[in-house]
């Protein structure tokens, strides 16, 4: 933040580094753990296509990646809080991949 | 807190009824200008890069033209609602605290009313656990998200950014700044998300804090476009260059080379250079694409018009033969 904003207020000052990794994918259980959402959950939305996993059974255990991670956070979130059901929930997933895809390409055309 | 009207019009130096070229125009000249690969005071070219970027990334679209043109007009209006923070966050009933990010290569003013376009805005909210015998214990925090503006030149060798994070607490009006620093990887892609485990808001009752995603936008560069990992580049040619083919030293991100144009080249023709673009998730690199257009002198002098009508009279090329 710009310098005007922080003499007031202003408590404390530490330095963390961030390294994230990417292609790191994660089990079950930790994706579990990261996204705060029951394995029971990741699974019924992994069946009803909302999410896939990298790796699946029976070619290894379920892997996933960040991405699928933040899906679903999402998710769930439409789910519990905004009381979406799994079909409306997929639809909007494509359409919004779908406006995203073009929206790119739009500027690829577009740009210098 | 309010934030500051950005007037990208005169970031740009272009008046406000511009066309849709002029401030394409005005975006390569000024990118080309203080790109930090060639600004002379690297820290102040990449501020203004960054600056220059914003907003071309809002004129440069129309739509997004549209709705700042309408924003600017209501402007008074506009700041006496209050609209979602920066990061998505509405959720105040939380008792959540607001949040802004400087050293995203964004202004507050771009997150709060361009940002985190064609997504779900991030307004996760909490979440809450349970515990063995079934009551709520705790309730996770909300996550925040943000957009970081990524230059190529940080695709190709990976970076490490400083972003200060404050939040102001909703109850007491209190703000705490935070720096952070983030690496970048090299190889990132256009919207991928890098993941700060725990930055998000604070949780409650013991739960755990949200995290921060912030979400790659890649900055424009002025020579380049970009499609996963491949880099494309207008190779503007003159249309004697295209027949008799020509040698044309061309920039690529690890400097200039020359590409030899083969000798009857036509427009939209793809000269590739191999491993010029930008890594890729697997660590090789993407190509480079020349791609050829043809261009027409605007007002061809007395001589060359003699040559063109020349041209026209010997030559039996007839490109509607089959009409």
């Amino acid at each position: 933040m710009n310098k005007r904003m922080k003499p007031e207020g202003f408590r404390s000052q530490t330095l963390a580094l961030f390294q994230p990794k990417p292609g790191v994918l994660y089990g079950l259980d930790a994706t579990a753990r990261i996204a705060g959402i029951s394995r029971r959950s990741i699974l019924i939305y992994c069946r009803a296509g909302l999410v896939r996993p990298v790796i699946q059974p029976p070619f290894g255990v379920m892997e996933f990646t960040e991405e699928a991670i933040y899906a679903l956070r999402r998710i769930d979130h439409l789910r519990t809080v905004h009381g979406l059901d799994l079909a409306w929930i997929k639809t909007m997933f494509d359409l919004l991949d779908e406006v995203e895809r073009l929206r790119a390409e739009v500027r690829f055309l577009r740009n210098p | 807190m309010p934030v500051e009207f950005k007037n990208y019009y005169d970031v740009l130096g272009v008046a406000k009824e511009a066309s849709a070229d002029e401030i394409k125009k005005a975006f390569r000249k000024l990118a080309r200008l203080y790109h930090p690969d060639v600004a002379k005071d690297k820290i102040t070219g990449e501020k203004k890069f960054k600056e220059i970027n914003e907003a071309y990334e809002v004129l440069g679209d129309p739509e997004k033209r549209k709705q700042y043109d309408q924003l600017g007009a209501n402007w008074k209006h506009a700041q006496r609602q209050t609209p979602p923070s920066p990061g998505g966050m509405g959720g105040g009933d939380w008792g959540a605290s607001e949040v802004h990010f400087d050293g995203t290569g964004f202004s507050d003013f771009f997150e709060r009313y361009f940002g985190g376009h064609g997504r779900l805005s991030g307004g996760f909210n909490p979440t809450w656990s349970y515990g063995t015998e079934g009551e709520a214990v705790a309730l996770r925090g909300q996550d925040i998200e943000g957009d970081i503006m990524v230059t190529l030149d940080e695709i190709l060798h990976g970076s490490t950014r400083t972003i200060q994070l404050q939040r102001i607490d909703a109850r007491t009006g209190q703000s705490t700044t935070q720096t952070l620093q983030v690496k970048i990887p090299a190889g990132v892609r256009e919207s991928q998300l890098i993941r700060l485990a725990g930055k998000g808001q604070e949780g409650f009752g013991g739960g755990k804090p949200g995290n921060l995603y912030l979400r790659v936008k890649l900055a424009q560069h002025p020579d380049f476009r970009v499609r996963g990992a491949d880099l494309y580049y207008d190779l503007e040619l003159a249309p004697w260059e295209a027949v008799l083919g020509a040698t044309i030293v061309i920039p690529t991100m690890d400097g200039t080379v020359s590409l030899k144009v083969p000798a009857a080249t036509r427009a939209g023709r793809q000269l590739r250079l191999r491993e010029k673009g930008l890594p890729s998730r697997e660590g090789t690199r993407g190509d480079l694409y020349a791609v050829v257009s043809i261009q027409l002198p605007a007002q061809p002098t007395a001589d060359e018009k003699k040559l063109w009508e020349q041209m026209a009279k010997k030559s039996t090329f007839n490109p509607r033969k089959s009409l």
